[in-house]
């Protein structure tokens, strides 16, 4: 796992295109904050702030995920890989764990615009939380990435999937808005996706109040992670089994 | 129609790849690449000319000034009359470009739609272009196949469907680079076939190939490249007789027969005779290609028939050439 | 040969191409689901920031640089051109590679003008915003009109990607998101400093996205028609760029040999 880290890492480091939300997720926040600002509504700052990193967070994971078989299949090692499916996981995970950071890295950039560009004021109350509530959502974010990795190899064209897996997990995900922002129907489908959890829990922790519920939330965003980590792994046996039945990977 | 003067292209890199380019040595330091220098060639309306080199020789740069798409950085070169650095314009009107290799195609449209493609940016007719087309699929071959998208051609189909592509704006002239690499034996027969048919038709060809059969099958004068300039311009009949001339004889010679190399030396037709590292082996230099039944002969009747005959390989060729060169300037 | 021409056989190949990439039911699955709720998305967080106007403001907004967006997708298929090799033929044909060029992405258009038609009329019927049925009727043109000035706009953006084919991803990106961000969509132009509204003035969008709001707010004809114009001087503006800029860049490759063009 370390090693496909590593592999991973190189990969992003050298390929510029990895590196794109760098660069995007800062006028994202610009976006957010002009909003925000021209409404005169100074106190969603963090919303902006915060809704900018999880974008970017989900952003890396779910183009890390498709670059991954994407790559994996362009170099016809997708046989070799699926032939160990425990392993796959593994590797999967291992590859996108170091990439986090680079998500984690949109959140202070979109700070640094929040403070130098829009000259907003933004304090951490709960520094403790705030940062044990990054850590899980990486962790869940790197575990959610492994289970669309499968995905992508069981569906046939991965970018298409990938443009589906955006917006629509913004908004199910409450990074910006609250999921009380959305009609009732739709709230327990966005309790289901562990970005809202994490919205709200690093929301929270930049206001003053107390923070109720601390390590049941914490729990909350590193079940659904691993739930999603266990699907992805049961997923990618079944298609494993087909394959080796019929032959295909190369060409799914 | 082809007229070239002390040309010559130096690349200039700059910057990361500059020196990367120096770390590996590759390139001199200030990483100026010479990839051609005082290049002089003359071409006559309705000649077929092949550029003949090892890879890395400067043919596809010469290719590429004289089709427009590079300027030279000395010299001069002018194509159907026109300078191909001042008037590009007038020059791309009456050329055509195959390049080797299976790009340079749309592949998601027809072989016909390509062609009425191309034929557009050529600026043929609009009311010639149904007939040039069909006209063309016909003379390559793939009337069959003409409505269906590129991506399932093979390579030979691509290939031809190139020298379709090169002459639907009807060209005075036409480069070909490495037409034929990576073709089938066939399908280099019977594209070679189609390049005949072009020549007769009056049409200046331009070919580049590594291939000394290539040039010998196509050719009316080759040029000789290496290292960027112009080691030889002849007919292609006399470069054949360069290498007949230089035909050898390898023997194996049994134990008994140890004596005969020192007969072989003087007999008339042999220029030399050396020792091949195998025991008993030996290459026998004729003088001309008439010596070699003779020599032949003379070997039977002393009873060896461990032999072979063959032709200096196009390295062998530069060699000599370039001793040659060295000679007499 | 006519220019007409030549952009027509550019403009087949890449529906050609396009109609390779998408089926109806990718399309509607992937794209259309990503854009309407890239809708809904930044109008939710203008309903969160402000109230129902601020919401419906930013709504239609986002609606109008969906075609903006999809327009400027044309640096994809520079990518695509590279890829088959077929830019050094196209140097040495004896036509301008940049009038090739305003029309092989042409297919985005269209795209966008139905991506956005469609997402224009899903948003209306989710969300009843308060806008004159004035739009209804004239949204299309205007919408054509800023898909093209932001065609032309993505044109120029692709021939500079070609120069540094590396960081095409970073003309893409920027080239959409300085759209999205600038020109109006979610907040007025004004709002930003000066020297960047001044920019904005020869951004497309910019001027047809006002047109389109002085439609939904039943503003006088006279105005609308104004930016319109506005937003064809524009378009013409990014064209005339892009030819002179394929020109340029063909004869800089003639000089440097960097016209291989087949990575």
């Amino acid at each position: 796992m370390a090693a496909a880290a590593k592999v991973q890492w190189n990969t992003s480091i050298r390929a510029p295109e990895h590196m794109a939300i760098v660069i995007t997720a800062p006028i994202m926040s610009v976006i957010f904050l002009s909003i925000v600002r021209y409404n005169d509504r100074d106190d969603l700052v963090a919303n902006a702030v915060i809704g900018t990193g999880l974008f970017g967070i989900w952003f890396v994971a779910v183009d890390v995920a498709g670059g991954v078989i994407q790559n994996e299949r362009w170099m016809s090692t997708l046989d070799l890989v699926l032939a160990a499916p425990r392993a796959f996981g593994l590797v999967v995970c291992g590859r996108i764990l170091p990439v986090m950071l680079i998500g984690a890295f949109t959140l202070l950039e979109s700070w640094l615009v929040a403070t130098v560009g829009f000259g907003a004021h933004l304090s951490v109350r709960h520094p403790g939380i705030a940062l044990a509530a990054l850590l899980v959502t990486l962790f869940a974010t790197a575990c959610t990435a492994t289970m669309l990795a499968t995905f992508f190899v069981i569906s046939r064209d991965t970018t298409i999937y990938q443009n589906a897996l955006s917006y629509p997990f913004y908004i199910l995900g409450g990074v910006v808005f609250p999921l009380s922002a959305l009609p009732d129907w739709i709230q327990p489908a966005g309790r289901v996706v562990f970005l809202s959890w994490s919205a709200d829990l690093l929301r929270d922790s930049l206001s003053g109040d107390e923070v109720q519920d601390v390590l049941p939330r914490l729990g909350a965003i590193a079940g659904l992670g691993a739930l999603a980590l266990l699907l992805g792994i049961y997923l990618i046996r079944k298609a494993a089994e087909r394959a080796r039945r019929t032959g295909t990977v190369s060409l799914a | 129609m082809i007229e070239v003067t002390g040309l010559g292209r130096v690349f200039t890199k700059r910057g990361r790849k500059a020196k990367r380019a120096q770390q590996g040595g590759s390139a001199a330091p200030g990483s100026r690449i010479v990839a051609l220098e005082g290049v002089n060639l003359s071409v006559p309306e309705g000649e077929t000319h092949g550029i003949l080199g090892p890879n890395g020789a400067g043919k596809t740069t010469l290719v590429k000034i004289l089709s427009t798409m590079l300027l030279p950085t000395s010299g001069r070169a002018r194509v159907a009359g026109h300078d191909v650095a001042t008037e590009a314009d007038r020059v791309r009107r009456r050329i055509g470009i195959v390049f080797g290799g299976d790009h340079g195609l749309y592949t998601r449209i027809t072989a016909r739609q390509n062609l009425a493609f191309w034929a557009t940016m050529y600026r043929v007719d609009a009311g010639v272009v149904k007939r040039r087309s069909q006209e063309l699929l016909e003379r390559v071959g793939l009337t069959d196949r003409a409505d269906e998208p590129v991506e399932g051609f093979s390579r030979g189909m691509r290939q031809r469907l190139h020298l379709a592509r090169g002459l639907i704006g009807d060209p005075a002239v036409l480069f070909l680079d490495e037409p034929t690499m990576g073709m089938d034996p066939l399908a280099t027969r019977d594209f070679r076939d189609l390049v005949h048919e072009l020549k007769a038709e009056g049409r200046t060809i331009l070919i580049t190939t590594h291939d000394m059969a290539e040039a010998e099958a196509l050719c009316d004068r080759v040029s000789l490249i290496d290292h960027g300039t112009v080691l030889v311009t002849e007919s292609t009949a006399t470069i054949g007789r360069m290498l007949s001339g230089h035909d050898r004889i390898d023997i194996t010679l049994r134990e008994d027969q140890a004596h005969l190399l020192a007969e072989l030396a003087g007999l008339s037709g042999v220029e030399r005779v050396d020792k091949l590292p195998e025991p008993g082996t030996a290459r026998i230099h004729t003088t001309s290609a008439d010596a070699n039944p003779v020599v032949l002969r003379w070997l039977l009747d002393a009873g060896v028939d461990a032999l072979r005959t063959g032709r200096p390989t196009l390295e062998e060729v530069y060699v000599h050439l370039v001793g040659n060169r060295g000679l007499t300037v | 040969m006519t220019a007409k021409q030549v952009i027509g056989q550019a403009a087949f190949v890449g529906f050609t191409e396009f109609k390779h990439v998408y089926t109806l039911k990718t399309w509607l699955t992937g794209w259309m689901l990503r854009l309407v709720s890239q809708v809904v998305f930044f109008g939710l967080v203008g309903k969160m920031a402000g109230d129902r106007i601020t919401a419906e403001y930013v709504l239609l907004g986002n609606v109008v640089t969906v075609m903006a967006i999809e327009a400027t997708l044309v640096i994809t298929t520079a990518a695509l051109e590279r890829f088959q090799g077929t830019y050094p033929m196209l140097v040495a044909s004896p036509t301008n590679m940049g009038l090739v060029y305003l029309g092989r992405g042409l297919h985005w258009v269209v795209a966008g003008l139905g991506s956005s038609a469609l997402v224009l009329a899903l948003v209306w019927g989710l969300f009843r915003p308060d806008w004159n049925w004035r739009v209804a009727v004239f949204a299309l043109p205007c919408l054509a009109l800023i898909g093209i000035s932001a065609y032309a706009y993505g044109a120029f953006l692709a021939a500079c990607s070609l120069r540094h084919h590396k960081f095409r991803w970073l003309y893409l990106n920027f080239g959409f998101t300085l759209l999205m961000t600038f020109c109006g969509a979610n907040v007025p132009r004004s709002f930003w400093p000066a020297p960047i509204e001044w920019f904005t003035e020869f951004l497309p969008l910019s001027h047809g996205l006002a047109a389109v709001r002085t439609l939904a707010a039943a503003g006088p004809v006279s105005e609308v028609v104004g930016q319109l114009a506005l937003e064809i001087c524009v378009a013409g503006l990014w064209a005339v760029l892009t030819l002179v800029f394929f020109e340029r860049i063909a004869g800089k490759g003639r000089r440097d040999g960097s016209l291989n063009f087949t990575s």
